[in-house]
């Protein structure tokens, strides 16, 4: 959420993030997603488990 | 009421408050005039395409192309049946109640704790959130598990079952009421999005769930999705197809794929989610939105929000080992 957040306040105030900039950023934050999936699953796992 | 009666009631009300909560509305409404008073440079897509869509004679779906489902439908309607300046008006005003609404909703399911947290959480996306319809399914989806859980199950299966019929997403988060064993929500739920959907398939045909799903048949990775931003970084190009930027070509069975990756991950999100003693509209309600945002040909900024109730849910209480 705070990714998203800055990086459309950037968008919206025109600056020019450089290149590659803007893909570094949209990934981070689908990483940050990802994350959230990941994490819950193997802790869920892990918990059957044990 | 009289004058005196109603100003006693508003300092009340605002002495009840944390100076966060105050705050945080505070700024929401300057966010709501802001946008109302209108910042010309500012995209508003959104309300472009929802004045196109409503002034677009004919049936929609049948006649024209439509990206969005029923649910959205009515909101366009109802947003953009004047001019330009006035869609983007009602546009914010229905996104700044939905985002009351939804707030609202998390202090009556969860608590005020989550309560303040979804303010804080949501604060970030405030300078485009009211540009947009998302937080209407965000607030109604809220709003369905809290009623639920006040044992106000029917409203909320109803809720829930509209909610679905604006966007997909709702539906993954509808396990939580068979977890909490909310039969009766559940089932009705289910009937208010069959009835919904078979209403939405009489008007517009079956044509109408494709051109939902595929965004009006665009062939491109929406630049922002987890498969796009590769895309996009390794051929450094995109193009603006039916109403996002894209980039490289979906090939063909990859909708398929991530359709059965999504489905089967939110699966094993849920039946793991029946042995753990924690809050079902928590992290795993949150988690399983988030399998639909990962598996997602299309990641547009404002599909955030979708997490915000959940995220701020996810820090309370347990509701106990359901073995």
């Amino acid at each position: 959420v705070i990714i998203t957040g800055a990086l459309v306040t950037i968008w919206y105030v025109d600056i020019n993030l450089g290149p590659g900039w803007n893909q570094l950023v949209l990934a981070a934050r689908n990483l940050s997603v990802l994350v959230i999936v990941v994490v819950y699953l193997v802790e869920a796992l892990r918990g059957r488990r044990a | 009421m009289s004058a005196p009666e109603r100003a006693g009631g508003i300092r009340a009300l605002a002495a009840s408050w944390r100076p966060a909560e105050i705050g945080l509305v505070a700024l929401r409404i300057v966010v709501v005039v802001t946008v109302i008073v209108g910042i010309p440079h500012y995209p508003d897509s959104a309300a472009h395409r929802f004045y196109d869509i409503a002034h677009h004679p004919g049936v929609p779906w049948r006649d024209t192309p439509v990206e969005y489902a029923i649910g959205d439908y009515i909101v366009i309607r109802a947003v953009g049946w004047g001019s330009l300046a006035l869609a983007r008006i009602l546009l914010a005003v229905v996104a700044f109640t939905a985002d009351l609404v939804a707030w609202r909703a998390v202090a009556r399911g969860w608590g005020r704790d989550p309560a303040i947290r979804y303010l804080w959480l949501g604060a970030p996306l405030l300078i485009f959130i009211y540009r947009r319809a998302d937080l209407v399914p965000v607030a109604l989806a809220a709003l369905a598990l809290a009623w639920a859980r006040r044992d106000r199950e029917r409203a909320g299966g109803i809720a829930l079952g509209v909610a679905a019929l604006s966007k997909i997403w709702p539906l993954v988060v509808a396990p939580t009421l068979a977890l909490e064993r909310r039969w009766r929500a559940t089932w009705t739920a289910a009937i208010a999005f069959g009835a919904g959907l078979v209403a939405w398939i009489a008007i517009g045909g079956f044509g109408a769930l494709q051109q939902v799903g595929t965004f009006r048949g665009s062939t491109g990775w929406e630049i922002g999705s987890t498969i796009g931003v590769p895309v996009w970084a390794i051929t450094g190009q995109h193009r603006f197809e039916e109403g996002a930027n894209r980039a490289g070509t979906i090939p063909p069975g990859a909708p398929e794929f991530l359709l059965a990756l999504a489905l089967l991950t939110v699966t094993l999100i849920w039946l793991l989610a029946r042995h753990r003693d924690e809050q079902p509209a928590g992290v795993p309600a949150m988690a399983a939105v988030a399998a639909l945002l990962v598996c997602s040909p299309v990641f547009s900024p404002q599909y955030v929000a979708w997490l915000l109730p959940w995220a701020t849910a996810a820090g309370g209480p347990g509701s106990g080992p359901r073995r």
